[in-house]
């Protein structure tokens, strides 16, 4: 069943630029959906027009099917997690949690049990009467957490809101965010920055870039069937490899010594055009010298224990390329290796507009993980 | 080295202080004295008798005066507090069309010295007939630009996703100023507060413009009555009325600052 559903969203605030330009979307009940983008691309904007926090331009905004466009927050039936938090510093965790639950005409038994019951599920029950500022970080960001629980509204929003804390409890609270979604089977809308938390989260995400959609998918998908050359480069790290090349039915020439087989096979329709080439950096491999397709000058390499990152360039020219290899590869500074592109997988870009013209790849990953178990 | 240094420097802190303080030092020590001992010179009393305390209650309707001062300077206090805070809540929090224009409007008040405003004041006092009350004496003085700019600046430092998140929880904006807005700004709202209350417990012109009865007059209007009756050459009465006066401002600067540091020590939001 369809939950939210923006349809040709639009934002302006001058009235002549539209900082959101028609962004249209559809919701399923207990999806946890991501709104992915550099910042200032608008993803918090839409996330703000969604909560009625900021006024709607343009398009409509439907939740259940009704047009919200301007019902106050509170009329929404939503909860909001916020990237600084917003505890309120005078109460302690408990009045936070439940500060705002009498408006919803819940008893005072209530608010306390399911007070309780949040504080519980993560793990809050000693600090209930502590004030924000005697928390740490993390604490703090289930306290905002609980308050968004206790609602038990049906849909959830998040701005960014692992973003203050360090790497390894943002790694944890990825997964407790998402295991505690799943078990209340909410909807979820979630704004980030970070590509590796909307790959690992996400049911299915969106890719803004200047106020505009560039994709809507799962995340697997996006990966592997990239639409343009943003969303190429932007999921995924490092990020994909996109050249420059000149496709002519006898190849594609990366550089004046490098000229890959034509993939596309009698698909002469980008022939002779200007494209840009995009290979991801695990499918540039090690290669005997017999079969290379060029020859790899490394400029630096970064040794990460389980992979080795390679930055190389070819041929003396100055674009540098990423390779990504399994284990420790010890080269230094200089050294030239024989390397070889995977054919399989490389994408094609107009160099105009940066849409995709051709993928080699048909996007499945290549064993599912059931075949394997069976 | 250090040590004729820090000598030097506490001396000159000595001299400093003993400076400012002598005025009422000396007023204090003469609140005790005899009118003999006054004009002969003394620094100290001879004897600490409490008769200059005693007559000066019976002389003037200190009591009267000092009731009338309580009751107005905290009839502002709560005003000034209130009304600046609301203000100074719009400002922030409320959206609407010209809203810095009009900020920019109230703070230029500021710059027209309040004699100025003192006759079209009385005159509208005057013909509301409130002349002689406690209205008269407090309602002028509750607008303050300063009090709203001063409480604006503390609530901008609010974040706004407090508002916001009480929004989607659903809570009224007076609400949300009153639960939220008022605890958060505490340690604003008593310097306010103690400012405004020693500022109207030391007004005299304006008492003085409105009010014509005993039973409606200020302290510091009483002072000025006990140095023009005839009891003036009777220097240790009026000192003893003077103490008596500035005791209560005394008290609630030490009272307040405990407080005040308390506020401001109490930690950052995030």
């Amino acid at each position: 069943m369809t939950h939210v559903e923006l349809a040709g969203l639009k934002k302006s605030y001058d009235g002549k630029k539209n900082v959101i330009n028609q962004v249209d979307l559809q919701l399923q009940q207990g999806e946890f959906f991501v709104l992915v983008g550099p910042s200032g691309c608008g993803k918090s904007t839409i996330l703000r027009m969604i909560a009625g926090l900021e006024q709607i331009s343009g398009g409509d905004l439907f939740v259940n099917g009704k047009r919200m466009n301007d019902a106050p927050p509170n009329k929404r039936d939503l909860s909001m997690v916020f990237q600084n938090y917003a505890l309120y510093p005078h109460l302690n965790v408990e009045q936070n949690i439940t500060f705002g639950l009498h408006t919803k005409k819940i008893s005072r038994e209530e608010q306390k049990r399911r007070c309780l019951e949040a504080a519980d599920m993560l793990g809050l029950s000693d600090y209930l009467k502590r004030k924000p500022r005697e928390l740490s970080g993390g604490q703090r960001q289930r306290v905002a957490l609980a308050r968004a629980i206790v609602t038990q509204s049906p849909l959830c929003l998040m701005d960014e809101p692992l973003s203050n804390l360090d790497a390894k409890l943002r790694t944890r609270m990825r997964s407790e965010i998402r295991q505690i979604q799943r078990k209340l089977g909410i909807t979820m809308i979630y704004v980030t920055h970070d590509q590796t938390e909307a790959m690992t989260m996400a049911d299915r995400m969106m890719i803004l870039h200047d106020g505009e959609s560039m994709q809507i998918g799962k995340p697997l998908d996006i990966y592997n069937h990239p639409a343009n050359t943003f969303v190429a480069t932007f999921i995924g790290s490092p990020a994909m490899n996109v050249m420059e090349a000149d496709v002519s039915p006898n190849g594609i020439k990366l550089s004046p010594h490098c000229i890959l087989s034509n993939p596309m096979k009698g698909n002469l329709k980008t022939a002779n055009k200007n494209v840009q080439i995009g290979i991801r950096p695990e499918h540039i491999l090690f290669s005997a010298p017999e079969q290379a397709d060029a020859v790899a000058e490394i400029v630096n390499t970064e040794v990460l224990g389980t992979e080795t990152l390679l930055t190389f360039t070819l041929d003396n020219t100055k674009e540098q390329w990423i390779a990504r290899w399994n284990g420790q590869w010890q080269f230094s500074v200089g050294d030239r290796i024989p390397v070889r592109f995977d054919l399989d997988t490389i994408h094609l870009f107009s160099k105009d507009n940066g849409r995709i013209l051709w993928a080699a790849n048909d996007g499945q990953p290549k064993q599912a993980a059931r075949e394997v178990l069976r | 080295m250090i040590l004729a240094k820090r000598i030097s420097l506490y001396t000159v802190l000595v001299v400093c202080a003993a400076f400012m303080m002598f005025p009422i030092f000396y007023a204090f020590s003469i609140s005790f004295m005899e009118g003999g001992e006054v004009l002969g010179g003394q620094l100290l009393p001879s004897s600490l008798s409490l008769d200059n305390y005693v007559e000066v209650f019976q002389k003037v309707p200190l009591l009267t005066y000092l009731v009338n001062s309580f009751a107005t300077s905290a009839i502002v206090m709560v005003g000034q507090l209130l009304v600046s805070s609301l203000a100074a809540f719009a400002f922030v929090f409320m959206k609407f069309k010209g809203r810095d224009f009009l900020f920019f409007l109230f703070i230029s008040t500021m710059m027209i010295p309040w004699e100025a405003t003192m006759v079209p004041n009385f005159m509208t006092v005057q013909n509301l007939g409130w002349t002689n009350s406690y209205i008269g004496l407090t309602v002028p003085f509750f607008a303050l630009a300063f009090g709203t700019f001063l409480l604006r600046q503390h609530f901008k430092t609010i974040p706004k996703e407090l508002y916001e998140a009480s929004q989607v929880a659903g809570i009224s904006r007076f609400r949300f100023f009153w639960n939220v807005i008022l605890p958060v700004s505490r340690s604003s709202l008593i310097t306010l507060g103690i400012y405004s209350f020693l500022t109207n417990w030391n007004m005299y012109l304006w008492p003085l413009l409105v009010t014509n009865t005993e039973s409606a007059r200020t302290v510091q209007i009483g002072l000025k009555q006990l140095q023009t009756q005839e009891i003036a050459s009777d220097w240790g009465i009026v000192m003893a009325g003077v103490v008596i006066v500035i005791l209560p401002t005394l008290l609630l600067l030490f009272a307040g600052q405990k407080k005040l540091q308390k506020g401001l020590t109490q930690g950052a939001i995030k």
